[in-house]
């Protein structure tokens, strides 16, 4: 029987072995008391029961702000990005499942380069976890993009490599593992993510939509913390010297300037906004037509400051994928 | 790293080599690609749009005025209403800018081929059906009758209109101008209108049934121009509308530019009157 | 290259604005070279002469002397930039305007027998003429003041971000005070640039910056409302760096 059992008390060593592959990141406890991604000091640091970070690990492929391009004497050039070979662990299947989204996203043809070389720095090691309320999604469930994923049992994690990055990890940890003696139990339900929705929904008679318009502050709070919101801003600075940057920036479609042009407003409304968030979330734009890109980490709601959650839109739907155990 | 040249997201270098002010907020610039930029410049569609850097101060879609010269040279008409556009308004001749693209779907030109077509034009709108035009009549013998309706708010804002009626004299072009207001001082002694350009269609008779009609202008008057042309014959499919759309990355990334589930920098500028029926935000 | 000429001039203020524009040390000696700097330090009226591309001004408008500044100032500028809460809304200067008369707060100040002090309450430039741009903050960020200057010398004016201080200060994954402790952060109604600096530090947003462009004004109230702040208590806070606020707009 293989070896892919890994006990609690080897976990440590584990971490260490990981560092030989890059930067050692997961999740931490900051010192205001939230949940983060960053990097592991020291193995004591890790949150292995965390919830969700407020900030899904979209800002390692995406940063907050970042340049692409820098114009200097005469030419425009992509700017490279900073950040080496990183190593993160701990991530939940929602937001692996959210950064092979992305992935969809920004390596398809002409793939962005800011974003595939960060990608190609990164290693995903998952872990599987415990839904609360705010998960949108109705069980525990596995991502196959990762590169090593961790089923978490009682004394110790179930080890599956995704990738030959993953393998690469199992064998050079080969004296850590101990081969499985009780299976430790599959995840229960495959794919809770909200389902793709029908998009003429966005125009139901639906009171809450009104509400919602009423409510909502455009903080930004929902994109910003969406692990799969992904547009983004493009602003340039001159500098004193005569060259300039371009800067993206993460934007949210309820801001007001979303649909803005010159003499008029595409989405002049809150209203005819959260429509088009709607529209992107759950029913998605071309190429993604039909595909939902909510993988139901409830971060939206939690972190909404007056608890928006547009499911309740289409509540009278079936939310879960009808697996539930 | 390998730095990728030709990268979508990147621009190439321009020269800016004129500089010609059309109306008072207007002026056509011409600008020089560097060789590197031509073999995707030459693909130009009319309807397509590249993206224009001023270098500095960003960077905004604009659909090329003029088909790519055979120097290589693209002619870009461009109103001064903002943060970019004061820049190049303000660039002087010979000043570096950047360019990428043409990206989107422009006109349907295989399929328009052995039609009549009726170019509708308001205001700016004239720029990006300037270049279809001129597709249109470098090959006249391959489509049927070409008729331009074009109204501006005052003569003084009739863009091209030398050129125009320079282009309707040679022959192969039925010319219509318009302009909203007739004005108080002399204006220049060329034949035009007074009235909206839903007007001016009223009064015309077209081979309907068998002509596509492109539509380019303010977005009230997509919503008119689209209903009359349907009610006079022109099938919804032969529509054409060129959209605008608030634009950032150009290439499918940036979710600015969606219109409904269609993002109009891929799928449009371009779209079919037909297909935009199913999205009831889009006009 | 020519030298764009600029004007930087106060009005009634605490010269917060300016010493920003003096903070910025490293690019200063660069700033010196490049620019033609005219400075008008407070008080000091504005001399003729060349026109400026640009005038920076700090401060709200509240003597006579500081308007007719405001008007040569403008009158010789092709740009006219404020800079500064106060001169965009009143700010800290107008901060009792409503509450306390002119003439309760002259006495206060200077004590009853002081009558020849000519002042009115503070406002904003833009009651008096036209402003080409804006950069907000009390005091203004260092990056927006050389973002200006930089675009000036391109030709334009920067585009600087629109949104509230929420979205920097969740990207910054602070902790939100509004939420998690329940504290009277104005963070979603106040515009944001300044990378959510109070909140980082685990201090709730005053709204130096003044309101974003479309403030949920209402539902903020509500917000502060629920937890349990006094409505008295919320338009003192919200009052301090812009005097009137429409507490109905649901923009
Ligand atoms: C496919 C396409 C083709 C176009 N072709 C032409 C053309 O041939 N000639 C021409 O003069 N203009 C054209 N435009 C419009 C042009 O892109 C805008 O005028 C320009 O982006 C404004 O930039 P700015 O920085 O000067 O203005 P800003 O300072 O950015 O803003 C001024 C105003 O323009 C708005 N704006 C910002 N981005 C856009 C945008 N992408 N489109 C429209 N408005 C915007 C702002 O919200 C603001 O209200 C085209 C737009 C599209 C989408
Ligand atoms: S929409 Fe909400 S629940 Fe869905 S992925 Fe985004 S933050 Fe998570
Ligand atoms: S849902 Fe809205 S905020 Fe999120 S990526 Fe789409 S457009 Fe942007
Ligand atoms: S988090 Fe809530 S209030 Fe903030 S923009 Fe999103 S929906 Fe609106
Ligand atoms: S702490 Fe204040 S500024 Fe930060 S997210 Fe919360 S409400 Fe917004
Ligand atoms: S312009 Fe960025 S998606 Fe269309």
């Amino acid at each position: 029987m293989a070896k892919t059992t890994l006990k609690n008390i080897h976990l440590s060593h584990f971490l260490e072995l990981l560092r030989l592959f890059g930067e050692l990141h997961g999740p931490v406890l900051s010192d205001q008391g939230v949940f983060s991604f960053a990097p592991l000091a020291s193995a004591s640091d890790l949150q292995l029961n965390y919830s969700r970070t407020q900030i899904p690990p979209k800002k390692y492929l995406l940063p907050f702000r970042e340049e692409i391009l820098h114009y200097q004497k005469g030419a425009y050039r992509q700017a490279v990005p900073y950040g080496s070979e990183t190593v993160l662990f701990g991530v939940h299947p929602c937001d692996l499942d959210a950064m092979a989204y992305l992935d969809r996203v920004f390596l398809a043809e002409a793939a962005d380069s800011c974003y595939a070389t960060r990608r190609a720095n990164l290693t995903l090691v998952g872990l599987s976890c415990r839904p609360d309320d705010f998960c949108f999604c109705s069980g525990p469930r596995e991502s196959a993009a990762c590169d090593l994923f961790l089923q978490a049992g009682e004394d110790g994690f179930s080890l599956t490599a995704r990738s030959a990055k993953g393998e690469a990890i199992t064998a050079a940890a080969a004296d850590l593992l101990v081969e499985t003696e009780k299976e430790i139990e599959p995840p229960a339900c495959g794919s809770c993510n909200v389902l793709p929705q029908d998009p003429q929904l966005r125009f139901s008679a639906h009171p809450l939509w009104v509400k919602f318009a009423e409510a909502c502050v455009s903080c930004g709070a929902c994109s910003v913390c969406c692990p799969t919101c992904y547009c983004f801003d493009l602003r340039e600075y001159p500098s004193l010297s005569g060259g300039a940057e371009r800067v993206r920036e993460w934007d949210n479609c309820l801001f007001v300037t979303h649909g803005e042009v010159a003499g008029g407003n595409f989405r002049a409304t809150r209203l005819e906004r959260l429509r088009y968030r709607f529209l992107h979330k759950y029913c998605g734009f071309t190429p993604l037509t039909g595909i939902t890109s909510c993988v139901g980490c409830g971060r939206c709601k939690e972190f909404c400051p007056v608890g928006i959650d547009l499911r309740e839109l289409f509540q009278d739907l079936p939310l879960d994928c009808g697996r539930t155990p | 790293m390998t730095l990728l040249a030709n990268h979508p997201d990147t621009p190439f270098a321009a020269k800016l080599l004129q500089r010609r002010q059309l109306s008072e907020d207007t002026a056509l610039f011409t600008v020089a690609p560097e060789a590197a930029a031509l073999p995707s410049l030459s693909r130009f569609i009319p309807g397509q749009f590249v993206q224009l850097s001023v270098p500095g101060a960003g960077e905004i879609p604009i659909s090329p005025a003029d088909l790519a010269h055979e120097d290589g040279t693209v002619d870009l008409c461009v109103r001064r209403v903002g943060h970019v556009t004061d820049a190049l308004h303000q660039a002087p001749e010979g000043s570096t800018l950047g360019l990428r693209g043409p990206f989107g779907a422009g006109f349907p030109l295989a399929e328009m081929t052995g039609h009549p077509v009726l170019l509708l034009a308001g205001g700016l709108g004239i720029a990006p059906l300037r270049s279809l035009l001129l597709h249109l009549l470098q090959n006249g013998e391959r489509f049927g009758e070409i008729t331009l309706m074009y109204g501006a708010k005052k003569p003084t804002l009739m863009l091209f209109r030398e050129e125009l009626a320079e282009l309707a004299a040679r022959g192969g072009l039925r010319l219509y101008l318009t302009v909203d207001f007739a004005p108080e001082e002399p204006w220049g002694g060329f034949s035009c209108a007074v009235g909206l350009l839903p007007d001016l269609l009223k009064g015309f008779s077209f081979d309907a049934a068998n002509s596509y009609a492109a539509i380019c202008g303010p977005p009230a008057l997509y919503r008119c121009l689209g209903a009359d042309l349907e009610r006079a014959g022109v099938a919804p499919q032969r529509i054409l509308l060129s959209l605008e759309r608030r634009m950032r990355c150009g290439i499918g990334r940036c979710c600015h530019c969606a219109l409904g589930q269609k993002l109009c920098c891929v799928d449009g500028p371009v779209f079919r009157l037909s297909e935009l029926k199913e999205i009831p935000e889009a006009l | 290259m020519n030298r764009p000429r600029l004007a930087i001039a106060g009005l009634t203020a605490c010269s917060g604005c300016q010493l920003t524009l003096l903070n910025c040390e490293e690019e200063l000696a660069e700033v010196a070279a490049r620019f033609d700097l005219v400075s008008f330090p407070m008080a000091e009226s504005v001399e003729g002469g060349a026109p400026f591309d640009a005038a920076i001004v700090e401060g709200a408008v509240s003597t006579p002397g500081d308007l007719a500044n405001l008007f040569r100032l403008r009158n010789s500028s092709r740009l006219l930039v404020a800079l500064g809460t106060c001169a965009i809304f009143g700010g800290v200067a107008a901060m009792n305007n409503g509450v306390s008369t002119r003439e309760e707060l002259v006495a206060a100040v200077y004590g009853d027998g002081e009558k020849t002090v000519e002042s009115f309450a503070p406002a904003p430039l833009t009651n008096f003429v036209s402003v080409d741009f804006s950069i907000t903050g009390c005091p203004p960020e260092k990056q927006e003041v050389m973002a200006l200057l930089c675009a000036l010398l391109n030709g334009t004016l920067p585009p600087l971000a629109t949104y509230p201080v929420c979205t920097e200060c969740r990207s910054r994954e602070n902790l939100c005070l509004l939420l998690e402790r329940k504290e009277l952060c104005l963070g979603p109604i106040i515009q944001g640039g300044c990378n959510a600096r109070c909140p980082a530090t685990g201090i709730v947003c005053e709204g130096c910056r003044g309101p974003v462009r479309e403030a949920n004004v209402a539902q903020e109230l509500e917000l502060l409302l629920e937890r349990g702040f006094g409505r008295k208590e919320i338009e003192r806070r919200m009052s301090r760096f812009k005097p009137e606020w429409d507490y109905g707009q649901r923009r």
